[in-house]
């Protein structure tokens, strides 16, 4: 059985930006970090997520993730804003189509719906 | 240094169905004189205008030592790593994959239960394959321990 999920092609709607950015020029202060219950590996040069904990819904799972989830996998492992790990891929990456703000911040969602990014509590 | 392009993140999860584990090493092969046997004296009961009552060996379902009395045909499964059997498979080359269901005895009437054989002990099993049955029989030992998960 595979179930596939994908990011890239989901228009991102404003009121998810703004549950990561906060309303207007104020910046969020919410910080995530990645579930220490996944360990990221490459097995054979493929990005996965191999669950060393509490798997919950990804049991009997093989998680794949593409280049920049692995990049932003990895930023998480310490706890940042959305807008800290935009400004870490602005500098790792070329945005010519414009699309990485969206990409991070549908990423945040996605992974805290799964509770592969945790929210951390001040 | 040059920057990469940004490509949207994707995951992609892959659920898979566990594998049974395979852990308890016995070697399970077919007395097949003695199966032979059984099935000689194993009437089925046909009507007379298809031939009436035949044995089941002379309807076809023999044993053989390149089949079910060869070593390495039968993989016992232990579900749960306790150490017991939970069930077992005979690898057919012609057809394919039979469960064995136990019994007590040769009469095979009676089920037994997969958790309470053990080593040494003889043991009696049926496989099936349509409606065809075949009566096995033989002695429960351990295999070589070089050889995981397969008996």
């Amino acid at each position: 059985m595979e179930k596939e999920h994908q990011s890239s092609d989901m228009l991102l709607s404003s009121e998810v930006q703004e549950n990561f950015r906060g309303s207007g020029t104020e910046k969020s202060t919410r910080r995530f970090k990645a579930n220490p219950n996944f360990l990221l590996r490459e097995i054979a040069g493929e990005a996965v997520l191999i669950p060393v904990g509490e798997a919950g819904i990804f049991e009997n799972s093989v998680i794949s993730l593409n280049e920049s989830c692995s990049f932003l996998w990895q930023l998480f492992q310490t706890p940042r804003t959305a807008e800290e790990a935009i400004a870490e891929a602005k500098k790792e990456y070329d945005d010519p189509d414009g699309v990485l703000e969206q990409g991070v911040y549908q990423f945040i969602k996605d992974y805290l719906q799964y509770d592969l990014l945790r929210e951390e509590k001040e | 240094m040059m920057k990469k392009n940004w490509e949207m993140p994707k995951t992609v999860v892959q659920r898979f169905e566990p594998n049974e584990y395979v852990a308890a090493c016995y070697s399970v092969v077919c007395n097949v004189d003695n199966a032979n046997a059984v099935e000689k004296e194993w009437i089925l009961y046909r009507p007379l205008w298809q031939g009436g009552p035949i044995s089941n060996y002379d309807a076809g379902q023999t044993h053989s030592s390149s089949a079910c009395g060869a070593p390495g045909n039968y993989y016992v499964i232990d579900d749960n790593d306790d150490g017991k059997f939970d069930s077992m498979i005979e690898i057919s080359r012609d057809l394919g994959r039979l469960n064995c269901e136990i019994f007590t005895d040769a009469s095979y009437s009676t089920g037994a239960n997969w958790g309470s054989i053990a080593s040494g002990q003889t043991i009696y099993w049926t496989t099936q394959s349509g409606d065809r049955t075949w009566h096995h029989q033989g002695l429960v030992g351990v295999a070589d321990s070089s050889h995981p998960n397969r008996s």
